[in-house]
């Protein structure tokens, strides 16, 4: 029954992810069960090793929920880990795990809405891609 | 790590007045309580009320319990309180952890076995994160009430006083030979008929013999460094001596530059520009007259050729020309792209002139200027007619064309943002942290930004601006004190291979670089006595907590304490 339900780990940056992230419940909107969010001070906080780490512990995808561009409370925090996601898709192309399993999402305090569609579609795709190389 | 045998921990569960009720049964305390290393598990209906708090607060004071896990709400929603409170917990704050059931739990998983599933996870987790925790203190620091002031125009003049007022000493430092600025150049407000000069003089005398404040002509920067409570502004003096003046904050209000377009027809004496159009109705009697004698009867205002984005063109315009039409009796053409209404009272003024007669005509391509017996002849396409079909040209004979000066930001701000290290964006104006939330500050803690130098505008919201920048001065500085979390950012110097790469990538430019380390990785021995190694370091009170040099220190020296990469492992099933 693994497959039916894909872990994602969702890293959200305090001053918008995770107030959107809280959002979701306030609207009355559903996340998936198997969400798991980890609040940052910002983005720019975590690490690749983070992220590959997330991969390794049985994630099957890794969501990253920063600030809009130009409007990081840390002037570059989004910009500086969108560079090294760079570096991370380089990693996870040589191991084996798809692409589609990391991505970047910016959105603001009020997107609420934004972020539930972000982990429903993300929810999707993992569904169709099936469980990580890993399992 | 201690062994995670010795802590004791309190679970307090908010039952957020009854909206838990379903997640948070019998079922659920007895799982709760059953966790390991939890000592009691408390239950409240709303605990983020004052009441809540004092209770959980009561509670703890019997040293218990080492360490505590909220159950309940968003971790925001309990920091929040505890900050507006101000309350003096037994335990220090940073050894409580939340466990978010509610937001992301039992409001967005609608199946309630799946939610009690989730939340047993999670909040197990949380128990299990505890013994990560370790307490983090406050610091204090003196700072002086000092603060310098760089730029004379009337924003820093009003800065300078707005401070000078809150009982703060002022160091105002301009490069010019006397404070004033482009302010002066103004003969009336835009929203009332009170003569700009003289309450321009009287601010101006004002700063000159507040006994608080200090101000320094013809001062060169050479070079700022320091930090909050400490910066150092060393001045170009003669024969290279410079003298260093020092204050806890700056604020910059060095406004901006401004290039008049003479060339070609421009150049003719019928093109004017804003300053020589005020000063002509200031000086000016009963019938403006131009450098022959010849009586003027028609000005046209030419806006949005340049400066499209600013607005200060447009009340300008709109305010001299209700002037010249009104006391002059011109007759007056407001030629235009879009007119900018925005300005506090503006929209009024707009639809005076109107009544009154001032004639606005929008145009979408240039117009066209050609000279016809001495007077200009203004040829626009009128925008408005354009929907019969066809677009028709309007010619306006005018004897005074009034053209726009380009704003330009201001050549010191490269300077100033070297200096300072703040960022400056493309357009050359120097940017506050955030465009939302903190307008008027710089990214550096101690840092504020007023007036043109951030972006031109006009004499009034420009001085709104300064007032803030200066409220937000005062508040840094109001108290002496300075009181800050050490939830920051701390590097082992023993691993800093003084690469740069926080020093870099910090936003907030709270990193130096000092000889202060025992030993390096580079250090082999044999250096006894006084020697030190250089290394980076974290200054507190500039550091905001955000941990991107965390992440991107390669020799991993750099630890956040509020959220170690220990956590954050654990948070991911390590």
């Amino acid at each position: 029954m693994e497959s039916l339900s894909p872990r994602i780990v969702a890293f959200c940056c305090d001053k918008s992810g995770y107030v959107a992230a809280d959002m979701v419940g306030k609207l009355g909107m559903s996340l998936p069960e198997s969400l798991e969010v980890i609040r940052v001070p910002c983005a720019g906080r975590i690490d690749a090793f983070h992220m590959l780490q997330a991969l390794e512990n049985g994630a099957d995808g890794v969501l990253i929920f920063a600030c809009h561009e130009e409007n990081c409370q840390s002037l570059s925090g989004n910009l500086i880990v969108k560079a090294r996601m760079g570096y991370v898709y380089g990693m996870m192309e040589k191991i084996g795990f798809e692409r589609e399993r990391l991505e970047l999402c910016n959105v603001a305090t009020n997107n609420g809405a934004k972020f539930a569609e972000a982990v429903q579609r993300k929810y999707d795709d993992l569904k169709r891609l099936g469980p990580s190389p890993l399992k | 790590m201690r062994s995670s045998e010795d802590f004791r921990i309190a679970v307090f569960v908010d039952r957020c007045e009854g909206t838990l009720d379903p997640l948070l049964d019998e079922e659920m305390i007895t799982y709760i309580s059953g966790l390991p290393q939890v000592v009691f598990c408390d239950q409240d209906e709303n605990l983020s009320s004052p009441q809540g708090l004092e209770k959980l607060t009561s509670r703890l004071t019997t040293g218990q319990a080492d360490r505590a896990v909220i159950v309940g709400g968003s971790p925001r929603v309990y920091e929040q309180s505890f900050r507006r409170l101000n309350l003096e917990t037994p335990l220090n704050p940073y050894m409580f952890l939340v466990a978010n059931v509610r937001e992301q739990v039992a409001w967005a998983i609608h199946d309630t076995e799946r939610a009690r599933e989730k939340a047993k996870a999670i909040i197990a987790k949380t128990i299990k994160e505890t013994q990560f925790l370790s307490p983090i203190g406050r610091e204090k620091v003196e700072i002086p009430k000092e603060a310098l002031v760089i730029g004379g125009s009337i924003v820093g003049i009003r800065a300078a006083l707005a401070l000078a007022e809150a009982n703060i000493r002022v160091i105002l430092l301009t490069r010019a030979k006397d404070i004033g600025g482009k302010a002066i150049q103004l003969a009336h407000f835009y929203d009332r008929p009170d003569d700009v000069s003289s309450w321009f003089m009287e601010q101006v005398e004002r700063v000159k013999n507040h006994p608080k404040i200090d101000v320094k002509t013809s001062a060169e920067l050479k070079g700022i460094e320091g930090y909050l409570g400490n910066y150092r502004v060393t001045l170009r003096g003669p024969l290279g001596k410079g003298e260093v003046v020092k204050g806890s904050a700056v604020l910059l209000a060095s406004g901006y530059d401004v290039v008049p377009n003479t060339e070609g027809i421009f150049g003719h004496r019928c093109f004017i520009f804003p300053p020589q159009m005020e000063a002509m109705l200031r000086d000016g009697g009963e019938s403006l007259k131009d450098e022959k004698g010849k009586v003027i009867k028609t000005v046209t205002f030419i806006l949005d050729l340049v400066n499209e984005t600013i607005k200060i063109d447009s009340a300008n315009a709109v305010k001299n020309a209700l002037l010249l039409k009104r006391d002059h009796g011109c007759m007056v053409y407001v030629v235009c792209r879009d007119l900018k209404v925005s300005l506090d009272g503006m929209e009024k003024q707009y639809r005076e002139a109107r009544e009154m007669g001032v004639i606005f005509i929008k145009y979408d391509n240039p117009p066209r200027f050609s000279l016809v017996n001495g007077q200009i002849n203004v040829e626009v396409g009128e925008v408005s007619t354009r929907m019969m079909g066809e677009e028709y040209t309007v010619s306006i004979l005018s004897d005074l064309v009034v053209m726009s000066e380009q704003f330009v930001p201001s050549r010191d701000n490269e300077m100033l943002a070297h200096l300072l290290d703040i960022p400056l964006p493309q357009e050359g104006y120097l940017m506050d942290d955030n465009p939302q939330f903190t307008q008027v500050r710089a990214n550096r803690r101690g840092v504020f930004l007023a007036g043109g130098c951030r972006y031109p505008q006009p004499l009034d919201e420009a001085l709104v601006e300064a007032e803030a920048a200066a409220s937000g001065v005062t508040e840094l500085l109001s108290r002496g004190l300075y009181e800050y979390d050490l939830a920051v950012a701390e590097i082992d110097p023993g691993k800093c291979a003084v690469c740069l790469t926080c020093f870099r990538v910090c936003p907030h430019s709270a990193i130096v670089v000092e000889p202060y380390a025992e030993k390096n990785i580079y250090s082999t021995g044999g250096y006894e006595g006084d020697f030190k190694w250089r290394a980076a370091r974290v200054l507190p009170t500039q550091c905001y907590g955000c941990g991107i040099c965390v992440s991107s220190c390669p020799t991993k020296a750099i630890t956040l304490k509020h959220l170690t990469d220990a956590e954050i492992s654990l948070q991911l099933g390590a």
